[in-house]
């Protein structure tokens, strides 16, 4: 009769003593304790890092299941080493990158150029902004030079932004120099003759164009309203 | 800029992904062929010295597998260079213009080191009673190895840290810049840790496919020096990677916010994973290699505590200061407070905190090694006799020693920004941004595969399609 509760004793103390239970418990402080610290201690942890956390507990707790394994069984045909330790190198290098692709992360600028691309490209707008065959500097002027029938384009980057609502300057200027005088948006006071770009140029003619004209930030030579100076 | 998209188009390779992947199993196997003559060197001398059969066939086997790598270094070197002066032909032009000298010496080198080396390879049973002129050779083998290695790090680091008036300086001032003892220093016992675990890799599969005792018992006994090797060196690494940073960050500060709170914040955490992760499958080497020593089970009380304080110490050097992609960039859905610290645990995202955890994991791995060397003192070892798993740790350490290159190499190169030399020569390819850490991390993991791939041909080659010619 006294040997039933000797032998209950270890058996709880081998439980409480268990990698599950120690997991178990280390587990319920993070979900149920962690949410309930008071804010004055200033040790509330988000659910980002709470989630953090939880793979930490979950990898360590596989760790020391897997340092408690006695000998495992030795492959004994050559294909099956090479298989195992494939499959090793498969199972580490995989999870390895998909540590690195789940991470929170930036996105690459694919559309942005280098500063360095984006003067050259301002530098090529600068010379078909002022080439006869194109012609921009016929019905628009840059601090003083230029013709008159189209707006003053001295301070285009510090307007075009506001011009259509959800449009940067640069997408803006795009769009209306595709689409020339059938843009949507029109400048007032101005008659809509300016051509669509898009027949004249290339695509690359058109983004160097627009590279150009979003360096232009300066003073405009006259005094004009708001609105009229633009595009 | 917003977080989304995390993969570049890889379909296409484009000519960035190129250099890179070129570069960087070139580098490998440069580490490689560096690293394993020097400690190939000393087991002869060990063997020679302590008249133990076991070195010399070591430093032997070693050897001949250097011997192979060292042809498929050359063909990478090679086919780096023809990558290079394609697309890259500007930053070709510029290195060559500036330290033509260094070009020239290192061209001179590599010939000698050649030499040097199919001479130590194919001398060895000719000068097998003249074991100190071998050994010399040996040693020549390896200062003229270290000098070719100097040479590229000094354009290397030229490329991070030129000093200033880099237009006009000396050829010695673009060598001799803020980081050039840095690289070296750290570089060089990188290489002698790779070679250690790449020969301790090379021993356990050799031990997994061994068919008699005699060989399982070598194999075991070889795997035991090389992880010995790479552990001994692995300690220092740490300390010598905090003297590169330090010169990194005295030279330019914004070099530093960028590798360390901006955008490449979050590579630092996962070399913080796989540098964990490291001293995790080498302690669990040893203490799985130790129950092959009669009486060692005195120590096995110690091995759960130790590898709690080396898991616990891992996760504080995991920890971010904050989930932050960039310092611009904004996470949509997640509130401000979920992805920060708590003030009270604040500190645990700082350097204080790691570099504590970092000296836990190191003295406990030292701790290791004394434990296994007073069970060695105190009973038999039955070599051969080790637990399987134990040779698939060192199967698993040199595939995150790989990894773990690649990802520090795509740091170091990626901390120019966007400059080819670091305020210099601007970097005006359709390539000069900054890649994410996913990008990046698939890059990282086919240069692995791939670098594992050209290895485990290597093995073949030389120990198993050799073998029936070396047994006839």
């Amino acid at each position: 009769m006294a040997v039933a509760p000797q032998q209950k004793a270890p058996s709880l103390r081998r439980l409480i003593r268990s990698k599950g239970a120690v997991l178990l418990v280390v587990l319920v402080a993070i979900w149920v304790g962690l949410p309930f610290v008071p804010e004055e201690t200033g040790l509330q942890f988000g659910w980002v890092y709470r989630v953090f956390f939880t793979v930490m507990a979950l990898l360590a707790g596989l760790f020391f299941w897997f340092l408690g394994r006695e000998r495992i069984r030795t492959p004994e045909r050559p294909a099956s080493v090479v298989g195992s330790v494939a499959a090793v190198y498969l199972v580490t290098v995989g999870l390895l990158v998909a540590v690195g692709v789940v991470y929170p992360q930036f996105s690459p600028p694919k559309a942005e150029k280098a500063p360095a691309q984006k003067e050259q490209a301002a530098d090529r707008g600068r010379e078909l902004f002022s080439n006869p065959t194109v012609g921009c500097f016929r019905c628009h002027s840059i601090a003083g030079q230029g013709g008159i029938r189209g707006p003053d384009l001295t301070q285009v980057a510090s307007r075009a932004g506001g011009r259509v609502p959800g449009l940067t300057a640069r997408d803006y200027l795009f769009e209306k120099l595709k689409a020339g005088s059938a843009y949507d948006f029109k400048i007032p006071k101005y008659a809509p003759i300016m051509p669509r770009y898009k027949a004249l140029v290339s695509e690359e003619q058109l983004e160097d164009l627009v590279a150009y004209l979003t360096t232009l930030t300066g003073r405009p030579t006259d005094e004009v309203e708001d609105g009229e100076v633009g595009d | 800029m917003e977080a989304g998209s995390v993969l570049l188009p890889l379909a296409a390779i484009d000519a960035r992904s190129l250099v890179w992947l070129v570069a960087q199993i070139h580098l490998l196997f440069a580490a490689f062929v560096l690293g394993a003559p020097i400690f190939i060197v000393v087991c002869e001398w060990l063997g020679h010295r302590r008249r133990d059969q076991r070195y010399e066939r070591l430093a032997r086997e070693a050897m001949k597998v250097v011997a192979i790598a060292y042809s498929f270094t050359a063909l990478s070197g090679a086919a780096f260079a023809f990558v290079l002066m394609g697309p890259y032909h500007e930053v070709a032009t510029h290195l060559l213009d500036r330290m033509g000298p260094v070009f020239a010496i290192y061209g001179g080198l590599f010939f000698v080191e050649t030499a040097l080396m199919y001479v130590y390879w194919y001398s060895w049973e000719p000068l097998a009673d003249r074991k100190r002129l071998h050994l010399s050779i040996g040693v020549a083998l390896n200062v003229t190895g270290t000098a070719t290695m100097v040479m590229m790090n000094a354009v290397g680091s030229y490329m991070l840290t030129p000093p200033e008036n880099a237009a006009t300086a000396s050829v010695w001032a673009l060598v001799n810049n803020d980081t050039f003892s840095g690289l070296n220093l750290h570089r060089f016992i990188a290489n002698i840790t790779f070679g250690g675990f790449m020969i301790a890799l090379f021993a356990a599969f050799m031990f997994l496919t061994a068919k008699s005792r005699e060989d399982r018992a070598f194999y075991d006994w070889m795997g035991f020096i090389g992880n010995f090797i790479g552990v001994a060196t692995l300690i220092l690494l740490p300390l010598a990677g905090y003297i590169y940073a330090k010169e990194i960050f005295l030279y330019d500060a914004n070099i530093a916010t960028f590798q360390m709170a901006d955008k490449l914040s979050s590579f630092f955490v996962m070399q913080g994973l796989l540098v964990s992760l490291l001293f995790l499958g080498v302690n669990y080497y040893m203490w799985m290699s130790i129950r092959r020593i009669d009486g060692a089970e005195r120590f096995s009380r110690y091995m759960r505590p130790i590898f709690g304080v080396i898991v616990a110490g891992g996760i504080v050097w995991i920890i971010p200061q904050n989930f932050y992609p960039d310092l611009t960039t904004q996470t949509p859905g997640v509130a401000l407070e979920d992805i920060v610290l708590p003030e009270r645990a604040g500190f645990l995202g700082l350097m204080m905190a790691k570099a504590l955890a970092v000296t836990a994991i190191i003295i406990l791995t030292f701790v290791t090694y004394m434990v296994y060397r007073r069970a060695m003192a105190l009973g038999a070892v039955r070599w051969g006799e080790i637990a399987p798993q134990a040779q698939y740790a060192l199967v698993f350490v040199p595939a995150v020693v790989v990894y773990l290159m690649g990802l520090m190499g795509a740091i170091r190169e990626l901390s120019r920004q966007d400059w080819h030399v670091y305020r210099v020569l601007r970097d005006t390819t359709p390539q000069w941004y900054t890649t994410p850490l996913g990008h990046t991390s698939i890059m990282v993991g086919i240069i692995t595969m791939i670098f594992f791939t050209f290895m485990a041909f290597i093995f073949w080659i030389g120990f198993k399609l050799g073998k029936p010619e070396q047994e006839a």
